[in-house]
């Protein structure tokens, strides 16, 4: 079976190749035949990559050692579950994954724009065509995952701490995100590569490039969970350059869905935005190459990878490729409007752009420092957490802020009374929440309390735009149902706050100590008395587990237990942080403990307060990112009719 | 390879051939075989169509903006009339009717204005519904293209 | 005579404000540590990450006054040169064993790191294990 694999991804590297080098020439020669060729080719690769995603998914359910890959990444005692997982747990399995949602991305977004749009089609098709070859030509030639061997009794197992809920829907997420981002890729370099002036591209693509960001940022919010449950350093995000590799492209992203707008609505911003969906997609490439290679030092990334190389050349290429498209196309890319007032929504946007993508170059120029260092002065220097938390207060705070004064500013122009006269509610709540804040004891760091100041402020924008809407509209249901975009986007701008309301209460306001105790000691810290009361080692078919057990009173009252588990296949041992939630108090007691030999153990003890709300604030992402994503049959047709060919008058 | 591989092998390789190949066999000789790409009269109708678009959006917008407060009633009378015009102008451009929108009063010409008929609401923009019967607007005085001019007197001979 | 918009300035300086942000903190901070392997490490001193592998034996606790010793070498042990590490924090990652790739960071004096910090690094899920006998 595993030559079946094999053939497919020859197959679909076959068909990606003819998808790039047909289609491209099926465009540039306006031959019809040719260009839906070269799109069923693409929609045939994304069938054979399912053929060879499938083979390799097979061999995985029924442990077949044969398989390298399967001998690498699972063992006979490995649940079905997460043996099926470990095809995104390694290397080559991830690759595939990445291709097959790509060429199913493709698929659907060609095949469904496939009338309206032929002729924007025809070009798109031989862009994912040639992203497409790539992934499929390293994964026939470089990392494939169907390499044999003579197979072993057993294999090596899955990393303990990949056996995880979070950490099994982590990797999907994410790349249903970075790859997601292709296609309004695709969609611009194939507006650009036709010549066409129109924002086709951007109203076909507005709901991809939603959905690739929205995947994206619930990935991290998934990843920064697992990390705080289950790696147990009692946090959630480390500035990783594996981390900022997810964060990069969601921030362009970001950037780009805001900007997007200004430019359905005024014809302004094209060459911005054909900059930003580029930047976006070749980040999202680059965070491919950050974690396949050893290029910096990462807790994620180890020996050297074999593609590392490949991928660079990647993104060398196809930023170049991008580069030069933008530059040849410009005279096509002029403004139709300027911007009127420094006062008014549009320009809101632009300062709201620029924060993001600032944000996003720091923390870039952060990931690069090493390799630059390196480079230019022949020693590696590393930034540390100081840097980005330092860029996350300087432009998050105003990004924040404007998160509040945007909704609130009209279009073209706004006069300064105006402004005034509409923000006056949210001041006067934010003010009297700081105040408050600041008798409850929040003063004690000024930028929690600006974080929370600003979030309140925020808020109460939120509800004075749904309230004013309603009045002005009828009732909330139509306001919604008729600006599912605007509200929708609300929906997303409050899970911002309650994250950054998360962030700042757990990191600003978190308090920590760590002490030794025997069996029968006591701990008081923070309103808690922890009483340490003996150690037990139970001995499982997976894992010895280890734990010390705890009596806790005050804030809370109950028992918890803390250790680890020494996993036997892999061997590999696992922390267990033992998490008790105050639903009241939104904060939870982490406890981490360090077990000696001696009976003496060594607890960490954290407060975290309004951590949970950063868990929330993915959920209630989702659901604003769903609401702004929702079908509008009136939107449709309007669209039908703006785009179908005009017919011949009588 | 097993015997089913072997065979699943060669019906999805035959599938990928019939399936690339299918626009040339349902139409081994076709009259025209080029793409549909926009003629250039069909881009300048595009563009016009979404020039109305946006032009109708930014009516919407501002009127959407002035109900929910964010703008003066002196801005919105600032800005309602040129709009409204825009998308006049808009609308006759593609061609759709405009007959219930008087045309735009140039500098330089007196036009007669008479009894014109109340602005339809404009389609909304791309992403936002059609709005009810908006709530009025206290306005001390109709906007300039609601002005009702008596028809001038014929010039004596 | 038309009047220019104020927007394209506002703009303008709103770019160079962030600009100027992230320079004055560049110029201002120093928040960028020197990232060395052992055989790196040469005649500096100071703060330092020094990467390497783990090199028993691991005795000492970290909480206690001597801390935790133990030694790094290069990676894949390149080059035969050792450090000698004088841990005290938190509790080292549960990865963290003689063998294991590590990132301690600290402090280089005297021939010595007193460390401060350590990062072992996941298990490798993009290199294929050899595979069972």
């Amino acid at each position: 079976m595993a030559d079946l694999g094999r053939a497919a991804l020859v197959v679909t590297l076959g068909l990606a190749l003819y998808a790039l080098v047909a289609g491209g020439y099926a465009a540039h020669t306006n031959r019809r035949r040719l260009a839906d060729s070269a799109r069923n080719a693409l929609v045939c690769a994304f069938g054979s990559t399912l053929v060879a995603a499938l083979v390799l998914l097979a061999a995985l359910a029924r442990h077949d050692f044969s398989f390298q890959y399967v001998a690498a990444h699972t063992n006979r005692t490995l649940s079905t579950g997460y043996a099926l997982s470990a095809l995104w747990a390694g290397q080559e399995g991830s690759l595939l994954l990445w291709l097959l949602i790509l060429t199913g991305y493709g698929a659907l977004a060609v095949f469904v724009n496939r009338t309206l749009l032929r002729d924007l089609v025809a070009w798109v098709v031989p862009v994912l065509g040639g992203v497409a070859s790539f992934f499929a030509f390293v994964l026939v030639a470089v990392a494939s995952p169907f390499k044999t061997q003579v197979p072993p009794v057993d294999g090596a197992g899955l990393t303990a701490s990949l056996q995880n809920p979070y950490m099994v829907a982590h990797p999907p997420m994410l790349y249903l995100g970075y790859v997601g981002l292709a296609v309004p890729f695709a969609f611009a370099a194939g507006a650009l590569l036709s010549g066409r002036t129109d924002e086709r591209w951007i109203v076909a693509t507005r709901r991809w490039t939603l959905a690739a960001w929205t995947f994206l940022g619930f990935g991290q919010i998934l990843g920064a969970h697992w990390a705080y449950v289950e790696v147990g350093w009692g946090g959630y995000y480390a500035w990783d350059p594996v981390e900022n590799a997810a964060l990069m492209p969601w921030l362009a992203a970001t950037a780009f869905l805001h900007s997007v707008m200004i430019q359905e609505r005024k014809g302004m911003l094209k060459v911005w935005n054909v900059v930003l969906v580029a930047l976006a997609f070749e980040l999202s490439v680059f965070g491919t190459f950050l974690t396949r290679s050893d290029v910096v030092n990462s807790i994620h990334s180890f020996a050297k990878s074999p593609i590392g190389g490949w991928f660079l050349a990647f993104v060398v290429i196809s930023s170049l490729f991008s580069l030069a498209l933008i530059l040849l196309r410009l005279p096509l890319l002029k403004a139709r409007t300027k911007l009127e007032s420094a006062l008014s929504r549009e320009a809101t946007f632009l300062y709201n752009n620029l924060l993001l993508v600032a944000l996003c170059l720091t923390v870039l120029w952060g990931v690069l420092f090493p390799v630059l260092t390196q480079l230019v002065k022949g020693e590696t220097r590393t930034i540390g957490r100081p840097y980005y938390d330092f860029f996350l207060r300087a432009f998050g705070l105003p990004l924040l802020l404007l998160m509040g004064i945007g909704p609130l500013i009209a279009w073209r122009r706004t006069s300064v009374r105006a402004l005034l006269r509409t923000l006056a509610w949210p001041i006067g709540v934010s003010v009297v929440c700081g105040a408050a804040l600041v008798l409850a004891g929040a003063g004690s760091s000024r930028p929690g309390l600006i974080a929370y100041t600003f979030s309140a402020f925020v808020l109460a924008t939120i509800v004075v735009e749904v309230v004013r809407g309603t009045r002005a509209v009828g009732s909330v249901f139509t306001l919604v149902a008729r600006n599912r975009r605007r509200y929708g986007g609300y929906v997303v701008h409050a899970a911002v706050v309650l994250l950054a309301i998360g962030i700042a209460g757990s990191s600003a306001y978190g308090r920590s100590t760590e002490q030794r105790l025997l069996p029968g000691q006591t701990m008081r810290f923070d309103g808690y008395r922890l009483t340490y009361r003996g150690v037990t080692r139970v001995n499982t078919p997976q894992a010895l587990e280890t734990r010390a057990h705890l009596d806790v009173s005050g804030r809370w009252n109950g028992s918890i237990a803390t250790g680890t588990n020494d996993y036997k296949f892999p061997p590999e041992p696992n922390k267990k942080v033992a998490i008790e939630t105050d639903w009241l108090r939104g904060e939870d007691l982490y406890v981490i403990a360090d077990i000696r030999n001696s009976g003496a153990v060594y607890f960490t003890v954290l407060v975290k307060p309004l951590v949970n709300l950063i868990w929330l604030a993915g959920i209630v992402f989702v659901l604003g990112s769903l609401v702004a994503m929702w079908p509008d049959a009136r939107e449709q047709r309007r669209l039908v009719t703006r785009l179908a060919p005009a017919r011949a008058s009588a | 390879m097993t015997a089913a591989g072997v065979v699943l092998g060669v019906v999805l390789a035959a599938a990928v051939v019939v399936v690339v190949a299918l626009p040339f066999l349902r139409d081994p000789a076709p009259a025209d075989d080029r793409l549909d790409a926009p003629t250039p009269a069909e881009e300048q109708r595009l563009a016009l169509a979404e020039e109305r678009d946006r032009a109708l959006g930014a009516l919407k917008e501002l009127e959407f903006d002035h109900r929910t407060g964010k703008i003066t009633d002196e801005d919105y009378r600032r800005d309602v009339g040129p709009l409204r015009q825009r998308a006049a102008a808009a609308l006759r451009r593609i061609g759709e009717p405009s007959d219930a929108v008087p045309e735009p009063r140039s500098d330089r010409e007196e036009r007669d204005v008479t009894d014109a008929q109340p602005v339809p609401e404009p389609a909304p923009p791309p992403d936002e519904g059609t709005p009810p019967t908006p709530a009025p607007v206290p306005e001390p005085y109709p906007p300039p293209d609601e002005i009702t001019i008596p028809s001038p007197t014929p010039p004596q001979e | 005579m038309p009047t220019r918009s104020p927007a394209r300035l506002v703009v303008a300086l709103a770019v160079a404000a962030v600009l100027a942000v992230f320079l004055i903190y560049q110029a201002v901070a120093n928040s960028s540590t020197p990232t060395v392997t052992p055989s790196q490490i040469g005649h500096q001193s100071g703060k330092l990450a020094v990467v390497g592998t783990v090199v028993g034996p691991v005795t000492g606790d970290a909480h206690s006054a001597a801390g935790m010793r133990f030694a790094l070498a290069d990676p894949n042990d390149a080059k035969p040169v050792r450090v000698l590490v004088d841990y005290h924090g938190d509790d080292p990652p549960p990865l963290f064993q003689p063998g294991r790739s590590v990132v301690v960071t600290g402090t280089f004096a005297r021939g010595r790191l007193s460390g401060t910090g350590i990062i072992t690094k996941c298990p490798s899920k993009y290199t294929t294990s050899a595979p069972k006998a």
